[in-house]
């Protein structure tokens, strides 16, 4: 799955060649998006600018880390180069995503970042062998899904929202979340426990031996939040529990054994159909 | 007329404070040395100049601290706190972001005054957040250090300015982020900016005048001593820098400054050999700014382990004969124990999770494992490039004889790529993609302050920014990013007393007395908060 890495080599050469205008080709929103039109060294420098002000939250490989992945079909706020340049300048208000200054990256240097990050999109997007429109009868009936997550307004927010889900996943992962659930636990991307597995499951032992299960929602040196698999909202000081347990490979979201071959393809054909505001 | 009596009410409430406090404030060079006996002032970065960071005052102790209550708390500017607060006889000194200066009135949080640094918004920060982590004082100057590489006397009473100087050019990187030293009319300051390729120096500006004394680089130039550690022209932008406030024996009259990596950070290709004096600790003559003696913690350093780690000066016992010792909990994962008159190894052993190094041979020098560098594919190291420790302060208990680490357990990835310098661009050479969430945590760690041993430990959830602070009253304060504010019993890490302050706690706790109670402060998010009991 891992794309080949353009060459560091072409590097030395990317300051004379910028120099002498080669990279003529890369002004215009249009431009980049056709990556053939932007040279080995002019994506090896944007490599460089990408490593030193992208990759610490991005990942080295765009696989993602602090910050979401960028290794993936479409950036749901970046869709397009323009776009793509804007919030590498700007940032993204409200969330981790810093802007760049310009007495730090130039524009040329932005520009040359973005069409590095185009290149980062997964190169093979897996067939979807699904019917989405039987997918959705599939999630409100056989699955019973809307019981634990929300898509467009409709459910219950117990489980991760699914709405935008296509946005923000590849087929891969949806596949691999729906047989194996505990396999995939997703990472938090937000605010609360940013980096840490989301909905991770927890199983806590009072020191009056109740023993209580749920959801990790947060937690610090001292506290834990947890959500329980009917909604509820359980807050525990560490102190007053004899056990801790956080199980890592597992979810409390039931693995789909029941459903058949072709019930999965349509449920992820449903799930990869989802976009923003779908 | 309303606006003639409000003002009119503040000058009476700041006459009436000078009434009930002492008069002008003096704080001599003697006090400085001597700062031990003013438990209730703060009149260092790190409480003391061996770096100590320990309160004798003891009115809060074991028996009581679960009863503290925030007392007053001051809302700053914008930006990441990472000032520790200088307080001498009821008057508080921070450093809000990026490099502005509050005077505050010890008891109530009230501003005195403020001085606003106006650092241009186009100031380079390369490698390194737009931080501030406070302010030296001596005699009725407070000192300090600005984004944009000034230094600033400001007068203790107003913050009229006194005297500022240009330390080195922004343009190529440099900035000051530490809180000055000051010594015997003197004041000296360190510079970050190795991850421009800008080459590390130490200062001492003269503190009635400001002008330049001395300046020692931490790189040699060709023919002088070191120069053979560094590979063709690789000297001229090897980095090195100084960004953490050192420490000072006045007995022996050595000034302790320690150097940060070399550069480019990840990618030691074009710099073969130690590259001394960078991942240094520098035995400095005050006077002059000679190097007395060195010890390389990390030669040829290609994980980023700068060695400006807080050093603490500790008099104890060695193998049955007083010794002055110098010891640190290095970002590199390794505890150091070193004589400080001479700079001769005496110990070392691993303090958090490390997978670069066998272990320390009889000198001191890592046996580093092969295949451990960064690479064009990455590789995974502990610890991560924020390393084990970093900026944020140790402690060391005289009572306990315990060494507080709040540590960072946490691996990275490292990435090679190929750089080449440009004047105030990234010169890094590389990266990291760390571990993060459940893959990393942190510890407070309580280490035997001349063998390292683990003596207990309090796990934290991730690997932290904030220092720790012992007590008189056996107690350990410190933070965590998730918010909380905590007391840890000193001899045992037991969790006496937590607060959830809703934020990130991001610098070192300190403690300080005013009408003859005891008060700690420690910010968190953008909150200096400061408790007692009630």
């Amino acid at each position: 799955m891992r794309r080949s890495r353009p060459s560091l080599c072409g590097l030395a050469l990317a300051a004379s060649l910028l120099a002498a205008g080669v990279l003529a080709t890369m002004t215009g929103p249009a431009a980049a998006q056709e990556e053939s039109e932007v040279t080995e060294a002019g994506l090896a420098r944007g490599e460089m600018f990408y490593q030193a002000h992208c990759g610490r939250c991005h990942g080295m490989l765009g696989q993602g880390g602090e910050g979401p992945s960028l290794a993936r079909p479409t950036l749901p706020r970046a869709p397009d180069h323009e776009s793509l340049v804007e919030v590498i300048r700007r940032g993204i208000p409200g969330t981790g995503m810093p802007g760049t200054r310009s007495n730090l990256v130039s524009d040329l240097e932005v520009d040359l970042i973005a069409a590095y990050v185009h290149t980062l999109r997964e190169d093979i997007v897996t067939e979807v062998a699904g019917d989405a429109a039987r997918g959705r009868e599939v999630f409100a009936s056989a699955g019973d899904c809307y019981s634990c997550h929300v898509v467009d307004g409709r459910g219950t927010g117990i489980g991760p929202e699914l709405t935008g889900i296509g946005l923000r996943r590849g087929v891969d992962y949806l596949y691999a979340s729906l047989r194996t659930p505990g396999s995939e636990l997703p990472v938090s991307r937000r605010g609360i426990l940013r980096g840490f597995r989301g909905y991770l499951p927890i199983r806590a032992v009072t020191r009056e031996g109740r023993v209580i299960t749920g959801m990790r929602v947060n937690e610090d040196a001292f506290t834990i939040q947890l959500r329980s698999i009917s909604g509820r909202t359980v807050s525990l000081r560490k102190e007053d529990l004899v056990e801790l347990e956080k199980q890592f490979d597992h979810s409390l979201m039931p693995a789909v054994e029941e459903m058949t071959e072709a019930d999965i393809d349509d449920l992820v054909a449903f799930l990869a159909d989802l976009g923003e505001g779908s | 007329m309303k606006t003639v009596t409000v003002s009119a009410l503040a000058a009476g409430a700041l006459l009436c404070g000078a009434a009930l406090a002492p008069a002008a404030a003096q704080v001599s060079f003697e006090r400085l040395v001597n700062a031990d006996d003013e438990p209730h002032n703060w009149l260092t970065y790190s409480g003391n100049y061996a770096s100590h960071r320990f309160s004798t005052l003891d009115e809060i102790h074991r028996g009581n601290v679960g009863e503290l209550k925030v007392i007053w708390a001051y809302q700053m500017s914008g930006g990441l706190i990472e000032t520790t607060p200088v307080v001498v006889d009821g008057v508080m000194y921070v450093t809000e972001p990026p490099s502005n200066v509050s005077a505050l009135d010890a008891r109530t949080g009230r501003r005195l005054w403020h001085w606003s640094a106006e650092v241009p918004a186009s100031t380079k920060n390369i490698g390194f957040p737009r931080v501030n982590r406070g302010v030296a004082i001596l005699d009725e100057t407070v000192f300090v250090g600005t984004l944009d590489a000034r230094l600033v006397a400001l007068d203790a009473r107003s913050g009229a300015v006194r005297w500022e100087v240009d330390v080195a050019d922004n343009d190529l990187g440099f900035s000051i982020t530490l809180a000055p030293l000051a010594l015997d009319g003197k004041v000296i300051v360190g510079m970050s900016g190795a991850e421009a390729g800008a080459n590390g120096f130490v200062d001492a500006y003269d503190a009635e005048t400001g002008e330049l004394l001395w300046r020692t680089y931490t790189i040699p130039s060709p023919g002088e001593p070191g120069s053979e550690t560094w590979g063709g022209d690789s000297w001229e932008h090897g980095g090195g820098s100084t960004w953490l406030t050192g420490s000072y024996d006045p007995e022996l009259d050595l000034l302790y400054w320690p150097t940060g990596n070399p550069a480019p950070d990840w990618n030691g290709d074009a710099r073969p050999g130690d590259n001394l004096y960078t991942n240094c600790i520098l035995a400095l003559d005050p006077d002059t700014g000679e190097m007395q003696w060195y010890f390389q913690y990390t030669p040829h350093d290609t994980h980023d382990w700068d060695a400006t780690e807080i050093q603490v000066l500790v008099d104890a016992e060695w193998e049955g004969e007083p010794r002055k010792l110098l010891v640190t909990a290095n970002r590199n994962a390794f505890y150091y124990v070193l004589d400080r008159e001479t700079g001769e190894f005496l110990h070392g052993v691993e303090y958090s999770k490390q997978t670069w190094a066998e272990g320390l041979d009889e000198n001191g020098r890592p046996i580093v494992i092969p295949g451990t560098e960064p690479t064009e594919e990455g590789n995974l190291v502990w610890p991560s490039l924020q390393g084990a420790s970093n900026w944020f302060s140790p402690s060391y208990s005289p009572d306990t004889g315990l060494f507080y680490q709040a540590t960072r357990i946490m691996g990275a990835i490292y990435y090679k790529a190929e750089v080449e310098y440009e004047p105030g661009q990234p010169f890094l050479g590389g990266g990291e993609q760390a571990l993060s969430g459940d893959d990393a945590s942190g510890a407070v760690k309580a280490l035997d302050v001349l063998t390292g041993e683990l003596q207990w430990e309090f796990p934290l959830l991730s690997p932290p920014w904030a220092g720790v602070m012992a007590t008189r009253g056996g107690l350990v304060f410190g933070g965590s990013n998730e918010g909380n504010i905590f007391a840890l019993d000193a001899e045992t890490g037991e969790a006496l007393w937590d607060f959830q302050a809703g934020a990130g706690v991001r610098t070192n706790p300190m403690s300080f007395e005013v009408d003859g109670e005891q008060r700690v402060a420690t910010a968190a998010g953008g909150v200096l908060w400061v408790f007692g009991l009630p």
